[in-house]
């Protein structure tokens, strides 16, 4: 748990992504492990379901896949963000600790929340959702949601293991993730267009890019 | 086989047997056969109060929400089998077209009749996946864009409702005794909602509110839908206005039917009517601005929804009039996606200053526009006037005069400018010269400009229609004229049966008056 919330400090100070990937696939190895301490009140089946769930599809496929792209269309470091890294990381940590602020209050207005996995399954969600707005590239947007994404788990995970289908519902969100993936790979998005009017580049611009271009445009 | 399941599964027959086929002769026989299976079901399936614990079934809130569906899709698949046709000539045919369709109905259909919140969130989900193939049935930049924006900022808004979901099953933890077990159905959790835990009730709520508002379009997470109105073809368009952010809105009124009861349905209120009336305020803005009469429309969707959020927060006879208004936005919204996409076919643009003598052209879309235009900025003999009404009234009666004038100053501006445009694209004789025109499609290859090319990507085919009358198919245009019928009628009296249901579905969310 306190791992998982040093993994989303680290990842902010980063600019490198394939430090990027082995930290979610951290992640998703982190949430198996948090699927097997819950194994007691999930049940053997549930327990099985959540387990291929988090080790095989988050831990691997996503990860893998991931790193496939990067892969085919030559990216390395990230470029195009709005904050800095040392800033990220003031930000990040600031995330942190309003988080647990907020934990604690839910905790002392009768909530019986768990303030660890509540703090840093919201500073999780909230940094996802900041990773989102402030990336322009797509691969990198989508990194940002997989955090997002994760700390979504981890709070469903704290919060409704007594009804863990609710909790296997979010695989659903995997699926959104892995749509993400094939549209980038499809078009081989590899820059961004989604930027403030100032900031419109060609997204297209290579060769082979053109020659995609060509094909949908006859 | 239970009617509702039924009409959940039916779409999907239809699905496969148009991927069996592959042919568009025959999607077009299918699509409208289709709707008007599911029209007949959904006209046969019984409404009223529920059996506790059913995971799948119409009270009168989800059948005024089904009949909805059911009439736009109808509507829309007559259009459709003009518009496949056109597909087949333009030898853009798309296979996926027709079965994803039918997934979007099947999915919107479950959104519906689903009794569980859970349930109803997976089916959101599915709806969302099921229409992007049709968002993205233009290739091109813009049109990628636009999809981009509307998968990823609504699957932030799906997480977020999901995170709504799991509060709810926090709150749900003091009702759970061992003889009852309420899970997530709605109406149980309606039942004890005096039980509910007030602290993760309300985080619920907000991040329902948060989440389905996002995918309803409200005003500061709108920003996807005017891109993927505009973008998506008409026929699509008219769909997403008239089925998807409905199935939000519904999704949303299901928790607010949970909370109707309590004392915390007072701190949700305020926050739908400032969401709300931001929306409509934002919406005015834009509509005056944009030059595009497609996002004037989807600017106005904005609006629109903005007004249903305003009147279910204010809460007594708005409530009432919000359910009327549902029903009247969605017959005229799709009325006028669908006469948009007769326009951009003709024209090959869908920018108002390109669009000139519109009478002489396509006469009956020209006149389809008009009156539809009246109807939809909320003119008298229309259901949205006395929609309005209705709510104007409620917020008189109250004492809200600051979101009274919000209110009625933005949907005047609104009104406005969409008469306006429509007006000259209609009457105005004074085409810009065609290497104007030119001009502009070849720029809007080279730099992006997405709205020249709505509908019809530049293949340089609108040329051969300047001067002359371009044809309209029937089917074209005879769905838009039952519908404007059936909004004048509706704003001329309402039929007994129908007003026991909008009464019905209002009290439902905690309307406790008699009929209006």
């Amino acid at each position: 748990m306190l791992l998982f919330g040093g993994s989303i400090l680290f990842i902010s100070t980063t600019s490198r992504l394939d430090s990027y990937l082995k930290i979610l696939t951290l992640q998703g190895v982190l949430l198996f492990l948090m699927v097997i301490g819950h194994a007691d009140t999930l049940g053997l089946l549930h327990t099985a379901l959540l387990t291929l769930q988090t080790l095989v599809v988050k831990a691997i496929a996503i990860p893998l896949s991931i790193y496939y792209i990067l892969k085919k269309l030559e990216i390395k470091r990230e470029t195009g963000r709005y904050i800095g890294g040392f800033l990220s990381l003031v930000v990040a940590t600031a995330i942190l600790v309003m988080s647990f602020v907020l934990a604690v209050i839910m905790k002392h207005a009768g909530s019986g929340v768990d303030v660890l996995s509540f703090g840093v399954s919201m500073s999780s969600i909230v940094y996802g959702l900041v990773g989102v707005i402030t990336r322009t590239k797509f691969i990198t947007q989508v990194m940002g949601y997989l955090i997002f994404e994760n700390g979504v788990f981890m709070m469903s995970l704290a919060l409704s293991a007594r009804a863990p289908v609710i909790v296997e519902a979010g695989v659903a969100l995997d699926v959104f993730v892995g749509v993400f993936l094939i549209v980038i790979f499809l078009y081989r998005i590899k820059s961004s267009f989604i930027s403030t009017p100032g900031r419109r580049v060609d997204p297209l611009a290579s060769p082979e890019i053109e020659m995609l271009k060509e094909f949908f445009s006859r | 086989m239970s009617p509702e399941l039924a009409l959940i599964l039916s779409p999907a027959v239809f699905a496969l047997l148009s991927l069996y086929f592959r042919s568009g002769k025959v999607d077009r026989y299918l699509i409208a056969g289709g709707a008007a299976f599911h029209f007949v079901l959904t006209l046969s399936t019984g409404h009223g109060v529920q059996p506790a614990g059913a995971l799948l079934g119409a009270d009168n809130l989800s059948y005024l929400f089904l009949l909805i569906l059911s009439v736009v899709f109808l509507s829309t698949s007559f259009y459709n089998v003009s518009f496949i046709g056109h597909m087949g000539k333009e030898s853009k045919f798309e296979l996926l077209y027709v079965p994803m369709m039918f997934a979007f109905l099947s999915a919107t259909t479950g959104v519906i009749l689903s009794r569980h919140l859970g349930l109803t969130w997976i089916f959101i989900e599915a709806a969302t996946l099921a229409s992007a193939p049709l968002i993205g049935y233009y290739r091109g930049n813009e049109f990628l864009e636009a999809l981009w924006k509307y998968l990823f900022i609504c699957s932030v808004g799906i997480a977020l409702s999901f995170i709504g979901v799991i509060a709810m099953v926090e709150a749900s933890k003091g009702i759970a005794a061992p003889q009852i077990n309420p899970g997530l159905n709605v109406d149980a959790l309606g039942f004890y909602a005096k039980r509910l835990s007030p602290l993760w009730g309300g985080l619920a709520f907000v991040f329902a509110i948060a989440g389905y508002g996002t995918m309803m379009g409200l005003a500061p997470m709108h920003k996807w839908l005017p891109d993927t109105h505009t973008l998506a073809p008409s026929p699509v368009s008219a769909m997403l206005s008239g089925a998807l952010l409905n199935c939000a809105f519904l999704s949303l009124l299901r928790y607010y039917q949970i909370f109707a009861s309590t004392p915390l349905i007072a701190f949700f209120r305020p926050v739908l009517i400032v969401m709300g009336t931001f929306s409509i305020f934002v919406s005015a803005v834009y509509v005056l601005r944009v030059h595009n009469f497609k996002r004037k429309l989807s600017y106005s969707s904005i609006g629109h929804m903005g007004i249903l959020a305003t009147g279910i927060g204010l809460g007594g006879t708005a409530i009432y009039g919000a359910m009327l208004y549902t029903l009247c936005h969605c017959l005229a919204k799709n009325m006028m996606f669908l006469t948009t996409g007769n326009f951009s076919r003709a024209f090959g643009t869908m920018t108002v200053s390109t669009i000139r003598d519109g009478i002489n052209k396509v006469p009956v879309s020209s006149w389809l526009l008009l009156t539809g235009v009246f109807a939809l900025a909320g003119f008298p003999p229309s259901g949205i006037f006395l929609g309005q009404f209705i709510m104007l009234k409620q917020m008189v009666t109250a004492g809200n005069w600051f979101v009274f004038v919000i209110f009625t100053t933005s949907l005047s501006a609104m009104a406005y400018g969409m008469v306006k445009s429509v007006v000259e694209m209609v009457f105005s004789k004074h085409p810009e010269s065609g290497s104007d025109r030119i001009g502009q499609r070849v720029g809007g290859r080279i730099g992006g400009n997405a709205d020249n090319r709505v509908d019809k990507p530049a293949d340089g085919n609108a040329d051969d229609h300047i001067g002359g009358r371009v044809s309209e198919d029937f089917l074209s245009v005879f769905p838009q004229w039952v519908l404007i019928i059936l909004l004048v009628a509706l704003g001329l009296g309402i039929p007994g049966k129908l007003n026991e249901l909008l009464s019905g579905a209002a009290s439902l969310l905690g309307w406790s008056l008699g009929g209006f």
